[in-house]
C-alpha cells in the first residue's frame, strides 16, 4: 500500500512542473512585448523623460501628438508617458519617487499643489535655465506667479489658472421680475446684501432657491472678502496666527451660515458638497437662482434647453472689505533629482508657451491659461464650445486680476489644517448646530495643535 | 448515519502508522505549498518593511528617519481622531456585519427556491456587487442627496421627511450600512451554495416529525451551514474594518468627522500628511485588533460551528 | 409502503396540507424576491437611462425616468473615447490568467489546510488568514519596490503571478470551510481502497464542493475583472491598460464627471461579470447531494 501511495504522489509532482510551465509560457509571452522595447532604447541611447499626467481622454490625445512632435524637434530625446487616473496619480507619482525613476515633467495634482514638493525640497529648482534662456514671464497674469517661486527660487511655471465666476438663470429672473446681476468686477454696488436681496426675490420654498451654494467649502470665506490667515502666507506657506476671532471674519462667516438657516435661499452644504465630487451642477436642474462656479465648465451648460443662462462677477464683500476671491493654479514642475535637467527645461519651455497652452489648457479642456495674451483665444473657445455670448464669457477673464491664490496652494500642511481644525466645525456651522463665534472658539485652539505639530522649526 | 459519524471524531491518522501520518504530513506541506510561497515571496517581506516604517518618520517622498516609539505614542495619546474614527468604524461595523448576514442568509433562502426563471432573479440579486468603486459612489451620492435624490423622494411618497443622509452626522453611517447591504451578493452566494449543501431529506424527515418551519431553521439549516456563517462572519468584520472609498468618496470623512472611517483617516496621514510611518503604526495597531478579534471568534466557534461529520467542531480542531 | 390506515391517512393528509403551505410559501417568497428585485434595479435603471440621455436632460428634475430622445450614439462615443477594444482585451487575458490559478492553486491550498495534518498548519493558516488584516495602504511602498526589483513594473506579472501562488487568503478560506463539510466516510472508504491524498482530493473533495468552486471562480472573475488600483499602479504603458481604467478617462480634474459615456461604458464593462454569473448559478442547482451515506 505505502508504495502505491508514493508512486501515486509522484503524479502530483509532474502536474506541478506542467502548470509551472504553463505559467512561465504565459509569463514569457506578456513580457516578451517590454524586451523588445527595453533593447530599443537601450540601443538609442537616448535621453529618455518620463512624464506622468491624467488620464483625461482629449489631454491624452494632445500630449501624444505634442510629444510626437517634440521628438521630432528634439532627436535624442524621447518623452515616456505614464497617463495615470486622477485617483491614483499621487499615489503613482510617489512610488515613482520612492523606486527613484522621478517624473521629469508633470503637473501636481490638484489636491496636493506645488508647495506640497517644494516644501520637502523635491522640485528642480529652475533659476539657472530662467536666467540663461531669459524667459519672459511678463505675460504671465501677476497673481499666477507668486506660487511658481519657492522661498526666491523658481520651482514650477503655472499651467493653467481657473477664476471664479457667478451664473444666473436668465429665465428665473425674467419670471420673477428681478433685474439681473451688472458684468462689471468693478462695480461695487453689486456686494452680497444686494445678491441676497434678489435671491430672497428668487427663492420659493424648497422648490426654488435663489443661490445653489458657494462653491468650494473650503475657500468660500474668501469670497466674503476675509481669510483664514495673514497675508504673509501667501510667502512663507505656514501660518503663524488664525484670523478667525475677528469680528470681520466671525461676522463673514455668520453671513454665509445665515444664507442657509435665516433666510433660506441656499439648501444646505450638502448641495456644495455634492458638486466637488464631480456629480453635475445643480444649477443645471433649472430650479436655482444663481450659482458660483469654476470658469471652465462652461461647456457642461451647452447642453441645458429648459432655460437660459448669463454669467456675472462675484459680488464684492459687505462692509467695505477688501475683494479676495480665490483661484487654482496648476503649474508644471519637475522633482528632483534630475539627470537631464536641460532637456527637462527644454520640455518646459515648449509646454508652456502660447502655442503649447492653446492646446493645453485651453484646447483639451475650455480652462483659462495664465498668459494675458491668450485671454481672447480662450474666450473664442468657451463661445464656440458653450454656445454662450461673448460678453458673458468675458466676465470669467475679467475677473482674473481680481483672485489670488486659494489657502489650499498656498499653505504647504493645508490638508491638515482643513481636515483636524477647520472642517469639522464648519460642518456643524451649516448645519445649524452652532453659531459662527462658537464654531471660530473651537477652531482656534485645534488651528493652533495643527499649527505647533506642522510648522518646521527653522526658518 | 449521523450517529456513525459521530464515532469517528479523532482523526483517521491515530488508527494508522507513524509512516502514514508523516507521509500526510509530507502531503499537506505540498499541497499548502502554493499558498505559503505565495505569502512568503509576496506579502511577508511588505508587511515586514510597514511595521519597521512605524518607527520612522516618512513621507515617502523623502527619506525616513529613526523616531523611535513617537508614532506609537502619537498614536495612543496624542490624538483624538485615532478614537474618534474607530468608534465610526466600529459603529459601521456592527450594524453593516448583522444586518448584513442577516439579509444576505435572508435573500440566499428566498434564492434556494426551485422557482421558474431563479436564474435571472439570483443574477439580479448580485448584480451590485458586479459593480464597483467611484461610479458606484457617485451614484449613490445622487441617490441620497436630500434635495432631489432618489430615496427621499420615494419616502416622500410615504409622507417621510428623509434626513439629509451624508451631511447629517446621525445618519451618515446608517446610509454606509444601507449601501453596504445593497451589494450583500457576494455573501448571498456563499450562503446559497452552502444551503445546496443542505440535504432535502432532513428537512422532510423533520416536518413529518411535526417540526415548524422556524424550528427546521434553527435545529437544520443554520447548524448545517454554521461553518459557512463562521466564514462569511470573520470576512465581513475584517471587510467592513477596513471600509474607506466610499467614504473618501462621498463625504470626506464629514459632517464633523462622523464618518471619519479609520481607513480613511489612515489614508490621509500616508498620502496627504506625509506621515506614511504614523499611517503603519495605525495600520498594525487595526490589524492587532482585527487579529484579535477573530481569534476571537475562532475560539468561539468549537461552541456554535458545526463541521458534519465531527460534531461540533472537533476536540483537535476548529 | 406503510398500508396500515392510519398512518396512510396521515401521510396522505400531511402531503395535502404540505401542498397548500407549499403553495403559499412559494407566493410569499415570489412575492417579496419581486419586491427586492425592484429595490436592488433602481440604481441600475439610473444608469441605464443616464446612459441613453444628453447631459442636459439627465440632471433635471423632476427626474426624467425615460429618456424624451434616447442617444444610442452614447455608446459608439464612450466606446471611441479610449481604446477600449484594446483595454477590453487586456482586461480578457489577465482576468482568465489569474481566475484559472486562483481556482487551481487555492483549491490545492485548502485541501491541504481543511484534510491533511501537518504540524504547524493552523498556525500558517492563521498567518495566511491575516495578510487580509492589514490595510493594503501601507505595504504599497514595500510592494511595488518588490516588485520593481523582480523586473516586473510595466508588465502583467504582479497581477497574475501572485495568484498562481494560493490565490489569496478570502478564496482558501472559502475552499478550506467547505472542505471542511465534506463527510470523511468517502474518505475513509477510499484510503482503505488504497487511493492517495491527491486521488481523495481530485475524485472526492472536489466533485462534492463544485459549488463552491464555481463560487471561488466568480469572485476571482469579478475581483480580477474590476481591479482598478493593481494595474494602474504597476503598469506605465497606457496600452496595456485594462478595461477599469478606462472608465476614468471620463473623469476631469476640477471638472464635471461625463457622466452618460461613463454609465455606458460601465455597464458594458459589466455584462462580462453578469454572464459569468449567470452560467456559474447553474451549479447552484440543487440535486447535489453531499451525503450519499446511508445510514
Amino acid at each position: 500500500m505505502t508504495t502505491r501511495v508514493g508512486l501515486k504522489e509522484g503524479k502530483l509532482n509532474r502536474r506541478d512542473i506542467l502548470r509551472l510551465s504553463a505559467l512561465g509560457a504565459s509569463a514569457a509571452l506578456l513580457s516578451r512585448r517590454d524586451d523588445k522595447m527595453l533593447r530599443a532604447a537601450r540601443a538609442a541611447d537616448d535621453v529618455t523623460l518620463d512624464f506622468v499626467w491624467r488620464t483625461t481622454q482629449k489631454e491624452v490625445d494632445f500630449f501624444k501628438d505634442f510629444f510626437k512632435n517634440f521628438e521630432e524637434q528634439n532627436p535624442g530625446t524621447k518623452v515616456r508617458q505614464v497617463y495615470v487616473p486622477i485617483e491614483q496619480y499621487d499615489q503613482k507619482v510617489d512610488l515613482l519617487v520612492a523606486a527613484n525613476q522621478p517624473p521629469a515633467i508633470w503637473a501636481p495634482n490638484y489636491s496636493r499643489g506645488v508647495r506640497y514638493y517644494a516644501s520637502r525640497e523635491r522640485l528642480v529648482e529652475l533659476d539657472e535655465f530662467v536666467s540663461r534662456d531669459k524667459y519672459d514671464f511678463s505675460d504671465f497674469y501677476d497673481g499666477t506667479l507668486s506660487l511658481g517661486k519657492w522661498k526666491d527660487k523658481w520651482v514650477g511655471i503655472p499651467a493653467l489658472v481657473i477664476p471664479m465666476l457667478l451664473v444666473y438663470n436668465k429665465t428665473l429672473f425674467e419670471e420673477a421680475g428681478v433685474e439681473p446681476p451688472p458684468q462689471d468686477w468693478n462695480d461695487k454696488s453689486w456686494t452680497w446684501d444686494a445678491l441676497l436681496e434678489k435671491a430672497k426675490a428668487l427663492t420659493k420654498g424648497k422648490d426654488q432657491y435663489g443661490l445653489v451654494g458657494v462653491a468650494d467649502q473650503r475657500y468660500a470665506i474668501r469670497n466674503f472678502g476675509v481669510d483664514y490667515f495673514p497675508q504673509e502666507v501667501q510667502e512663507t506657506g505656514y501660518p503663524t496666527e488664525f484670523l478667525g476671532n475677528t469680528p470681520e471674519f466671525t461676522d463673514a462667516l455668520q453671513f454665509w451660515g445665515d444664507l442657509i438657516h435665516e433666510h433660506k435661499v441656499m439648501p444646505s452644504a450638502s448641495e456644495a458638497n455634492a458638486m466637488q465630487a464631480g456629480l453635475p451642477n445643480l444649477f443645471m436642474t433649472g430650479k436655482f437662482g444663481m450659482n458660483l462656479m469654476n470658469a471652465g465648465e462652461f461647456e457642461v451648460f451647452k447642453d441645458i434647453e429648459a432655460f437660459e443662462w448669463g454669467t456675472a462677477p462675484i459680488p464684492w464683500p459687505n462692509n467695505n472689505l477688501p475683494r479676495l476671491n480665490f483661484m487654482y493654479l496648476d503649474h508644471y514642475a519637475s522633482i528632483a533629482p534630475q539627470t537631464h535637467g536641460d532637456a527637462a527645461w527644454n520640455l518646459l519651455k515648449q509646454l508652456t508657451d502660447p502655442e503649447g497652452q492653446k492646446g493645453y489648457p485651453i484646447g483639451t479642456s475650455g480652462w483659462i491659461a495664465p498668459r494675458k495674451s491668450l485671454a481672447d483665444f480662450w474666450v473664442q473657445q468657451a463661445v464656440e464650445s458653450s454656445g454662450q455670448t461673448e460678453e458673458n464669457v468675458r466676465v470669467a477673464v475679467d475677473g482674473l486680476p481680481h483672485m489670488t491664490p486659494s489657502p489650499g496652494h498656498v499653505t504647504v500642511e493645508w490638508g491638515q489644517y482643513w481636515d483636524k481644525a477647520f472642517k469639522p466645525s464648519l460642518d456643524k456651522f451649516l448645519l445649524g448646530q452652532m453659531d459662527a463665534k462658537s464654531a471660530v472658539a473651537e477652531m482656534q485652539p485645534r488651528f493652533e495643535q495643527v499649527r505647533d505639530e506642522t510648522t518646521p522649526d527653522a526658518s | 448515519m449521523a450517529n456513525l459519524s459521530r464515532e469517528r471524531t479523532t482523526f483517521l491518522s491515530f488508527s494508522l502508522p507513524r509512516n502514514r501520518r508523516r507521509q500526510e504530513a509530507l502531503a499537506c506541506y505540498l499541497f499548502i505549498a502554493p499558498g505559503v510561497l505565495g505569502y512568503l515571496i509576496f506579502i511577508l517581506g511588505p508587511l515586514l518593511y510597514s511595521l519597521v516604517m512605524s518607527f520612522m518618520d516618512y513621507g515617502v517622498i523623502t527619506e525616513p528617519r529613526f523616531i523611535g516609539f513617537d508614532n506609537w505614542r502619537t498614536l495612543f495619546t496624542r490624538d483624538p481622531l485615532i478614537w474618534q474614527s474607530l468608534k465610526v468604524t466600529a459603529f459601521y461595523s456592527i450594524g453593516s456585519v448583522v444586518l448584513g448576514l442577516v439579509v444576505s442568509l435572508f435573500v440566499a433562502m428566498l434564492m434556494n427556491q426551485r422557482i421558474f426563471g431563479i436564474g435571472i432573479f439570483r443574477t439580479i440579486y448580485y448584480l451590485p456587487s458586479v459593480i464597483s468603486g467611484v461610479p458606484v459612489a457617485l451614484l449613490w451620492m445622487w441617490v441620497f442627496n436630500p434635495t432631489v435624490g432618489v430615496l427621499n423622494t420615494a419616502l416622500g411618497w410615504f409622507g417621510i421627511t428623509g434626513p439629509n443622509w451624508l451631511y447629517d452626522s446621525f445618519w451618515v453611517i446608517p446610509a454606509f450600512i444601507i449601501m453596504s447591504l445593497w451589494s450583500t451578493g457576494g455573501a448571498m452566494v456563499i450562503f446559497l451554495a452552502s444551503l445546496q449543501g443542505v440535504p432535502q431529506q432532513l428537512h422532510e424527515a423533520a416536518e413529518i416529525d411535526g417540526a415548524s418551519a422556524l424550528s427546521r431553521f434553527i435545529n437544520i439549516t443554520l447548524p448545517m451551514i454554521s461553518s459557512v456563517i463562521f466564514f462569511n462572519l470573520i470576512l465581513s468584520i475584517i471587510g467592513s474594518f477596513q471600509s474607506f472609498t466610499q467614504a473618501y468618496v462621498m463625504t470626506q470623512g464629514g459632517p464633523a468627522n462622523a464618518s471619519l472611517f479609520y481607513v480613511l483617516y489612515l489614508y490621509r496621514n500616508a498620502f496627504e500628511y506625509f506621515q506614511m510611518g504614523y499611517a503603519s503604526a495605525m495600520a498594525w495597531f487595526l490589524f492587532i485588533i482585527i487579529l484579535a478579534l477573530t481569534a476571537l471568534i475562532f475560539k468561539s466557534s468549537s461552541l456554535w460551528v458545526y463541521y458534519e461529520n465531527e460534531g461540533k467542531a472537533g476536540r483537535n480542531e476548529h | 409502503m406503510n398500508t396500515d390506515p392510519e398512518v396512510y391517512h396521515a401521510h396522505v393528509g400531511f402531503f395535502a396540507r404540505k401542498s397548500v403551505r407549499m403553495r403559499i410559501q412559494r407566493i410569499v417568497a415570489t412575492l417579496l424576491i419581486l419586491m427586492g428585485a425592484g429595490v436592488v434595479l433602481v440604481p441600475f435603471w439610473w444608469m441605464i437611462r443616464t446612459s441613453l440621455m444628453s447631459m442636459g436632460e439627465a440632471f433635471l428634475v423632476p427626474t426624467h425616468w425615460y429618456p424624451r430622445n434616447v442617444e444610442w450614439h452614447n455608446y459608439i462615443d464612450a466606446w471611441r473615447a479610449a481604446p477600449f477594444t484594446q483595454y477590453t482585451w487586456n482586461s480578457v487575458v489577465v482576468t482568465f490568467l489569474s481566475t484559472v490559478g486562483t481556482v487551481f492553486t487555492a483549491s490545492l491550498t485548502a485541501f491541504g489546510f481543511a484534510r491533511l495534518r501537518a504540524p504547524g498548519r493552523d498556525f500558517l493558516f492563521m498567518l495566511i488568514l491575516s495578510s487580509l488584516m492589514i490595510p493594503s495602504i501601507v505595504v504599497l511602498v514595500p510592494t511595488y519596490l518588490l516588485f520593481l526589483k523582480l523586473g516586473w513594473i510595466d508588465t502583467y506579472l504582479p497581477l497574475i503571478v501572485p495568484y498562481w501562488l494560493g490565490g489569496g487568503a478570502f478564496s482558501i478560506f472559502l475552499l478550506r470551510q467547505f472542505f471542511r463539510g465534506i463527510p470523511r466516510d468517502f474518505d475513509e472508504a477510499a484510503t482503505l481502497d488504497g487511493a492517495s491524498f491527491f486521488r481523495i482530493y481530485w475524485n472526492i473533495a472536489v466533485p462534492l464542493s463544485l459549488p463552491a468552486h464555481a463560487a471561488v471562480a466568480i469572485f476571482a472573475f469579478f475581483f480580477h475583472w474590476n481591479e482598478f488600483f493593481g494595474p494602474l499602479i504597476y503598469l506605465n504603458n497606457s496600452e496595456k491598460y485594462t478595461l477599469p481604467v478606462g472608465l476614468s478617462f471620463f473623469v476631469k480634474a476640477y471638472g464635471v464627471v461625463q457622466w452618460n459615456q461613463l454609465m455606458a461604458v460601465t455597464l458594458v464593462a459589466m455584462l462580462p461579470c453578469i454572464v459569468v454569473f449567470f452560467l456559474a448559478q447553474r451549479y447552484f442547482v440543487e440535486g447535489i447531494t453531499l451525503t450519499g451515506v446511508k445510514g
